[in-house]
């Protein structure tokens, strides 16, 4: 697991109660119950933590942590 | 005590039977906790560190509260706190009244709330953001979170309770017109159990730079200890306070069918209004006169049978002397009275549902709780105000009154279910 995965997961975790394990196992933020609100607002967080811009929609329910890091990566983000 | 047939009261005293008590305030979190820092008499205010620079830079908070560790992340970070603070006291009611709400029949089971400044706190907190960050970063969870209303709905899927849900807005009456409206919603028939009390956190910068400009609170700041002090002659405004309180409600039948702990009775409901001015209680009591005469009726009780009145008592100046002049023109000078803000503050929306708990806590104690900080009681105040140590007495019936911003007042009834 990446550094950037990692404190995706921490963010996820700390600020909304997202399972850990079920991240680590894989599962999409629809999968674990993360409703388009509160996947706007970690979108905000990211934009704050990362200080780079997000548009609304970009980050998907069907997304897993993994594949919040390839595009926070593809944007620019350290791995 | 007597039931008379001679005032005008058309119908049979409908008794709501409370079986069961959540309290989550300054003065603890749990009735115990609660029941033992009223009797002790010795307020809970304290600085407060988010109001730094403030005039009035303290207030009650409940400071063990955690929400994470209460409730888990997942819940508590969607909610406002006054909705957090409301979860926890439901759950508390609804266990010790030995329902669950696992197995029950979530429709038959409504949800009343007072609670009139919603999530200022998270308002006040988004509003800084729109204004550094720009709208594109304001939380979505903004409305959701702050809505007064919420309250009653995140109780409601809390506890899988699908009857009617609502909030009631009386400014610091709220709580009382809960449990007031609470009652009469088991009398008409339209559910079988009612959760009813009252929520606020409202101890944002915004909200309380609002309430000291208006004058409405204690400007103590050097000494929060006293500041708060009901019916003394030198009190100077109230002490802002965050809480949560609730009753478990039903008729008596299904609560006796059921083997339920009745602890006392809702027996009489009154409210009335000022029609006076917004903030100004009417100079002459006429609104919580009006309020405590209709309650004595609903409860077909005369005033010489209350023994006890757990008063709105805030330490306004205007608000303990108009007060005290109406509770002494319809009770006269028998009944031992307290106002137990003098340890928790002003919980505002929460106030009458607390104080309708300490009042149930008072009839099963056969004990008053004193008033805290009433060193010189104000000559105006011709009541036997409880101070110094709890005292015990019989307590059959007592009365617990609510006055708030708006004119809103209103008064109930609750007396012994062993009587």
């Amino acid at each position: 697991m990446t550094e950037l995965q990692e404190r995706l997961q921490t963010m996820a975790n700390e600020t909304f109660g997202v399972d850990v394990q079920a991240m680590r196992d894989g599962a999409s933020y629809e999968e674990m119950g993360v409703d388009s609100l509160m996947l706007i607002e970690f979108a905000i967080d990211m934009q704050r933590e990362f200080d780079m811009p997000m548009e609304d929609g970009e980050l998907k329910a069907k997304f897993t942590i993994a594949e919040t890091a390839e595009l926070l990566t593809s944007k620019g983000a350290a791995a | 005590m007597t039931q008379t047939a001679d005032r005008p009261s058309a119908r049979a005293v409908f008794h709501a039977a409370v079986t069961g008590i959540g309290l989550v305030t300054p003065a603890g979190i749990g009735e115990l906790e609660n029941w033992a820092q009223v009797c002790a008499g010795v307020s809970t205010a304290a600085t407060d560190p988010a109001l730094a620079g403030l005039q009035v830079d303290f207030s009650c908070r409940i400071p063990q509260f955690d929400a994470d560790e209460l409730l888990g992340r997942k819940i508590a970070w969607r909610i406002a706190r006054f909705v957090q603070l409301a979860l926890i006291a439901a759950r508390q009611a609804v266990a010790s009244a030995g329902l669950d709400s696992q197995t029950w029949e979530g429709d038959r089971i409504a949800i009343v709330v007072g609670n009139s400044l919603g999530g200022t706190q998270t308002m006040e907190d988004q509003q800084s953001r729109f204004l550094e960050e720009g709208a594109k970063m304001v939380s979505p969870m903004t409305i959701p979170a702050a809505m007064m209303n919420m309250v009653a709905g995140h109780l409601a899927i809390d506890l899988a309770a699908t009857g009617p849900s609502m909030v009631t807005a009386t400014a610091c009456a709220s709580g009382t017109t809960a449990i007031g409206l609470a009652r009469s919603m088991l009398r008409s028939g339209e559910c079988d159990i009612v959760i009813a009390g009252g929520a606020e956190s409202a101890l944002s910068q915004t909200a309380m730079a609002t309430l000291s400009k208006m004058g409405a609170l204690s400007q103590r700041s050097s000494e929060p200890r006293s500041a708060c002090r009901p019916f003394d002659a030198a009190r100077d405004g109230f002490v802002a306070a965050e809480a949560a309180g609730f009753l478990v409600l039903e008729r008596m039948s299904e609560a006796r069918a059921r083997d339920a702990p009745i602890r006392a009775l809702v027996s009489g409901y009154g409210a009335a209004s000022d029609a006076h001015h917004p903030t100004m209680p009417h100079p002459d009591g006429a609104g919580i006169e009006r309020a405590m005469r209709t309650a004595l009726n609903d409860a077909h009780l005369d005033g010489t049978e209350i023994d006890h009145v757990n008063a709105h008592g805030t330490s306004t100046p205007l608000n303990d002397s108009t007060e005290a002049a109406a509770v002494r023109r319809v009770l006269g000078q028998r009944p031992a009275v307290t106002s137990t803000k003098g340890v928790t503050g002003h919980t505002l929306a929460a106030a009458g549902a607390i104080e309708a708990a300490y009042a149930v806590l008072a009839i099963e104690h056969q004990m008053v709780p004193p008033t805290a900080n009433l060193d010189h009681l104000d000559p105006l105040v011709e009541l036997d105000i409880v101070t110094g140590e709890p005292r015990p007495m019989p307590v059959a019936a007592a009365m617990s009154t609510s006055l708030g911003f708006g004119g809103h007042n209103a008064a109930l009834v609750i007396t012994s279910a062993s009587a």
